[in-house]
């Protein structure tokens, strides 16, 4: 074999821990020598677990481990272990890392500040706008923006950076071959053009719920700052936001109302000590880069007479509403105006149902 | 009238009622209140999922319900009797207007035109076929969703006493119309 593929084999055991890799480095010196070594050999050595050496033993499968790889090169899937020049400078720094990462796409450039954006999977509305408003404002900076790829905030944030132009990585739970959830295709796909899609996870490797929780710690490492949107306050963020603390990485949270529960894991947070993001120009310049864009706002503020369906618009916010809750605020009892108003703010793309009869601001 | 084709022969069942259904947005009851509902959009899907799209597709006017007020629920106001029976006269009027339209011809009511009877009843101007076009690309109707809007434009004119529909017309017929922007 080569030894490409001795490095494959030995730095994606999942048996094996940071530790234990350089305790077997030590005592044989290359993955190939442990490779050929008997297994009674690393028995000898204190704090392998018999579970632990009847998966290294089963795992020697050379004609399989060629045929994996061989599949791997045909899918274009890159193995980068931890020796390898490619390897992400920041992960090297936290506690358990990754022998190596699976690539589909390209690895995010360490010399390059970093943000993580994490959150709800169920977000609400508001989640989604402020997922959004970030992902793009980070992409305008040139900032790669580091995610899990899950349904909600994760998602938006991610899809918001590419459409503008801007990288974005995924950290899965599951193999780099494998796009979970399924609803984020579209995404997957993008996500290796426009950035990179990244596993400690071998090829095939379905989603499993114990996986997730680890791969958060890779998502908060290869980040500077890890910006939490919205988040129940006991929630996988809070895995990820307690490694990035245990990484000693900067955390930013959006705050919410009290009275909205997935924002009360924010506002724990900034409680904590997180910064709060108070604006997005604040939070860019938070970060250390100087905000380049002009307010685009002055144009509706100017105008003192507002239009009907500039009041409709601004009674509208994340909040899900209907007809009869909006014309109770904009003191219009005509059905029929309201709806034509309504309508024409749909079809301008300012406005959308959330569900039939249902309306929230659109970015 | 419901139509069958096969291979083993074409049938035709005589087929004339209204469905009147309701259900719940989610299986706690509360989406959109995202306060109050904790069903993952996922359960959401499921849930409304259960009624198949093209059955839904085919259903004309969408209202959502809102809960009531204390006050709601305890007072009978006599004002909403008034505005229910100045809606039926209205009903009635737009009822008597349709079987005017349809003397001798094959339909009683809007409900009833197939293609043809769309083509020629239910045209639009140039304005308000610009907007149709917009909010068929908007909507992605499909060709029944199509048609049965027109119906449904035609209706709510109808219910004005209008001869031709205008763009308010089409307007409210779109907020009838099944909008779901979980799918």
């Amino acid at each position: 074999m080569e030894e490409k593929i001795y490095d494959f084999w030995f730095y994606s055991l999942e048996a094996l821990g940071e530790v234990q890799r350089e305790v077997l480095l030590e005592q044989f010196h290359t993955p190939k020598e442990i490779y050929d070594v008997s297994i009674e050999q690393i028995g000898k050595i204190i704090g392998f677990e018999d579970w632990v050496l009847k998966h290294i033993y089963n795992s020697r499968n050379t004609i399989k481990l060629q045929r994996e790889y061989d599949d791997m090169q045909e899918k274009g899937i890159r193995f980068v272990c931890c020796k390898d020049q490619e390897y992400p400078e920041k992960l090297k720094n936290i506690k358990d890392m990754p022998g190596g990462l699976f690539v589909r796409g390209a690895l995010p450039k360490m010399e390059e500040k970093t943000v993580a954006v994490i959150g709800a999977r169920d977000c609400s509305h508001y989640g989604k706008f402020m997922a959004g408003q970030i992902g793009r404002a980070l992409a305008e900076q040139g900032v790669p923006l580091i995610s899990g790829m899950a349904r909600g905030v994760d998602g938006y944030a991610q899809m918001a950076a590419i459409e503008k132009g801007g990288e974005s990585f995924a950290v899965l739970g599951c193999g780099v071959d494998i796009c979970y959830p399924r609803e984020n295709y579209e995404l997957y796909e993008l996500l290796m053009e426009h950035g990179g899609i990244l596993s400690e996870y071998r090829m095939g490797t379905p989603a499993m719920g114990k996986n997730f929780p680890r791969r958060n710690r890779i998502i908060s490492g290869l980040a500077d700052v890890v910006i939490v949107v919205e988040a129940k306050k006991r929630s996988g963020t809070s895995i990820t936001v307690s490694y990035a603390l245990e990484q000693g990485k900067e955390v930013m949270a959006v705050p919410g109302r009290v009275t909205d529960c997935l924002s009360e894991g924010c506002n724990y947070l900034i409680s904590q000590g997180a910064y709060p993001i108070n604006s997005i120009e604040e939070m860019i310049e938070d970060l250390g880069f100087s905000y380049k864009k002009i307010k685009k706002n002055n144009k509706n503020v100017k105008n003192p007479l507002e239009s009907e369906a500039d009041l409709v618009y601004a009674v509208l916010d994340f909040v899900p509403k209907t007809i009869a809750m909006i014309g109770k605020e904009v003191r219009e009892n005509s059905m029929e105006k309201l709806n034509a108003l309504l309508f024409d703010l749909e079809i301008e793309d300012k406005i959308e149902q959330v569900t039939t009869g249902y309306y929230v601001r659109k970015q | 009238m419901i139509h069958i084709s096969r291979v083993g022969g074409n049938y035709e069942f005589p087929a004339e009622l209204m469905v009147v259904a309701a259900m719940n947005p989610c299986k706690c009851g509360y989406y959109p209140d995202r306060n109050r509902c904790r069903c993952t959009l996922t359960e959401i899907n499921q849930y409304q999922g259960k009624l198949s799209k093209p059955l839904l597709d085919r259903i004309d006017l969408y209202v959502e319900v809102e809960e009531l007020e204390y006050d709601e629920i305890s007072n009978n106001n006599p004002e909403r009797e008034k505005e229910s029976e100045k809606m039926r006269d209205r009903v009635i009027a737009a009822g008597e207007m349709q079987r005017k339209r349809y003397q001798g011809l094959p339909y009683d009511f809007n409900s009833e035109l197939d293609t043809e009877g769309v083509y020629e009843f239910c045209g639009l101007n140039k304005r308000e076929a610009e907007l149709m076009e917009k909010i068929f690309r908007k909507m992605k109707l499909s060709a029944r969703g199509y048609h049965r809007m027109l119906k449904v434009a035609r209706t709510i004119a109808d219910l004005d006493g209008e001869k031709s529909i205008s763009e308010k017309h089409l307007k409210e017929a779109v907020s009838y119309r099944r909008n779901n922007m979980l799918e």
